[in-house]
Formats: C-alpha cells, sequence, structure tokens
C-alpha cells in the first residue's frame, strides 16, 4: 500500500533481499537533481558558457580595428583571437604583454607575421600590407583561471579579459 | 593538468553520470548505444590523455584510474551506506503477478521488460505466471516464477 502519492508501493515478500526503501527513494531524488544539472550544462555549453558561443564571443573596436576574442575558454583547447584592420597600410603591430603569452601558448598566427621581436615586457608582432587585414592567433591556453591584459594593435589599446575552465 | 587530477576528475565524472542515469542505463544496451558509448569513450580518451602521449603518463593513468576503483570497490565493502548509495539495491517490481507501477516508473522499467527476462530466463507467457521480478543492483531484472504454474 502506498504511503502518499509520491512514495512507491511498500510490499512485503518472502525474498531474503534488503530493498532501502528510504535510501533509494532520496537516491531517485538526486538523480532527478543530477539530470537537471546535466540539462543545465548543455544548456550552458550550448549557449557558449565555455567558449564558442554568444555568451562567449566578445567583439572590440577603436580606431578602424576590430578584435574578436573569447570571453570564456577551456584549457589546452585552441582558441581563436581575431584582429581586424581596415583602411590601414603599411605595418601593423600587434603586442601582446609577457604575462600573457605565460598564460597562453601561440600555437599559429594566419598569416605569418614579418617579424616578432621584444620590447619592454611586450611581444611585438609585424605585419604587412594594405587595406583589409585578417589577423587570427591561434592561442591554447596553459593555465585555467582569470587572466586579464591590455593588448595594442598600433596606437590602440584593447583590454581584454578570459576566463579559462580546466 | 596533472594526469592524477585528470584521471580522478574523469572517473568521478563518468560514475555520476551512470548513476544518474540509473541502473538501466547498461543494463540492455541497443545497437545504437553501443556506438554511443564507444564515443563515449572515444571522447574520454582525449580527455584522459590529453597531448601526453609517453608511456609513463599511461602507466600513470591506468593506475589512477583502477586505484580509484580499488578505493571505492574498499569503502562500499566497509559502509553499506555507501553501497547502497552508490549502486543501489534490489529492488522488487512485480508482486504476486501485480507489476508495482510506481516502482517501475521511478526505475524507468516498463511491463515488456519484465516480461521479457519472464519469457527469456523461464520461458513464462503472462504476468500472472511471474511469482516476484527483482531488478537487481546491476539493472538486470530477476524472476521468480509462480510455484503452482511452472
Amino acid at each position: 500500500m502506498a504511503k502518499s502519492k509520491k512514495s512507491v508501493e511498500r510490499v512485503s515478500t518472502d525474498l531474503q533481499i534488503d530493498e532501502h526503501i528510504a535510501m533509494q527513494e532520496n537516491g531517485w531524488k538526486v538523480q532527478a537533481a543530477g539530470l537537471f544539472f546535466i540539462f543545465l550544462l548543455i544548456l550552458a555549453a550550448a549557449i557558449g558558457l565555455f567558449g564558442d558561443g554568444i555568451v562567449s564571443s566578445e567583439k572590440q573596436t577603436g580606431d578602424d580595428i576590430e578584435i574578436e576574442h573569447e570571453r570564456f575558454y577551456r584549457f589546452e583547447a585552441r582558441m581563436p583571437l581575431t584582429i581586424k584592420a581596415h583602411g590601414q597600410e603599411g605595418l601593423l603591430r600587434v603586442s601582446f604583454p609577457n604575462e600573457y603569452l605565460e598564460r597562453f601558448q601561440v600555437e599559429s598566427i594566419l598569416p605569418e607575421p614579418n617579424s616578432n621581436r621584444f620590447e619592454s615586457g611586450k611581444v611585438q608582432y609585424q605585419f604587412s600590407g594594405k587595406d583589409r587585414m585578417n589577423i587570427t592567433f591561434y592561442l591554447i591556453p596553459r593555465k585555467p583561471g582569470n587572466i586579464q591584459s591590455t593588448i595594442e594593435v598600433n596606437e590602440s589599446r584593447f583590454e581584454i579579459s578570459h576566463f579559462i575552465f580546466p | 593538468m596533472n594526469p592524477v587530477i585528470r584521471g580522478l576528475a574523469v572517473y568521478l565524472f563518468v560514475y555520476l553520470i551512470f548513476r544518474i542515469l540509473g541502473k538501466r542505463s547498461l543494463a540492455e544496451i541497443t545497437t545504437f548505444d553501443f556506438v554511443l558509448l564507444l564515443i563515449i569513450s572515444e571522447t574520454t580518451t582525449d580527455a584522459l590523455i590529453g597531448e601526453d602521449y609517453s608511456l609513463l603518463a599511461c602507466f600513470v593513468m591506468v593506475s589512477t584510474l583502477v586505484g580509484i576503483d580499488y578505493l571505492l570497490a574498499l569503502v562500499k565493502g566497509k559502509s553499506k551506506w555507501f553501497q547502497v548509495a552508490s549502486e543501489g539495491a534490489p529492488l522488487v517490481i512485480v508482486d504476486n503477478g501485480k507489476p508495482l507501477v510506481k516502482r517501475m516508473e521511478k526505475t524507468k522499467v516498463d511491463e515488456e521488460d519484465v516480461l521479457e527476462a519472464a519469457r527469456l530466463i523461464h520461458g513464462l507467457e503472462r504476468m500472472d505466471q511471474v511469482k516476484y521480478a527483482v531488478l537487481e543492483r546491476d539493472g538486470s531484472i530477476s524472476i521468480i516464477p509462480m510455484e503452482h504454474k511452472k
């Protein structure tokens, strides 16, 4: 006979088993909560809370230069950082502070820079071209956690921050 | 990331996922479930190993997985509470030919599953020939037939 609408039937059998009904009922509640969290995780991932989505994607513009980066990303996953320059002519200089590059490994740069050099605590990459220039840095996060930094593109400064999930 | 922490995290996550999905999640797998399982194992392997393909990393990972499994088995042996919490307990789902609907709903078992087990194990034809059906800890269904209808 059921105790209430929600609890399961109570039975008495001659089987030598211990059903631990109270614990099983608690287990089913935990399972329901667990399922809720699984779907929450899927939803969070779908909207980009862990990178690659609308919540994560950030765009900053200044002086005909646009920088696109991910606010959230995942440890050891390949993260793109794109710089778009319009109406620029000659050299385009992109500088990353050393602290930033200690947290990210530059896996590849498309297109490849003409040159790179160290300059007062920064690494500067130089590209040449004119009109529209699209440069993508593929970075691999080397440490989880929060990082805030300033990237300089010619005279423009962009404050960017990432949160890297483990 | 440290391979031990990596292994521990993946083990616990997979353990939790299959605990949340319930006993029946792996008891009867369809062809698609099997393919899904292969995909899960492939994805998990990537997360476990990362970029480290060294022999030592493999030894550490295997030891971590086996070690945590052994530790959990040890705790289960010492604590009945932990054993029931992590593996569940057997549950009667048919009592004297009468399906216990709420129990079956909770455990995602339907009458067809019980009848299938009854046919396979004892060659029974109808539900009223089943005295008890028990959903075991591993997700299988054991059938005790009615004595006079054997």
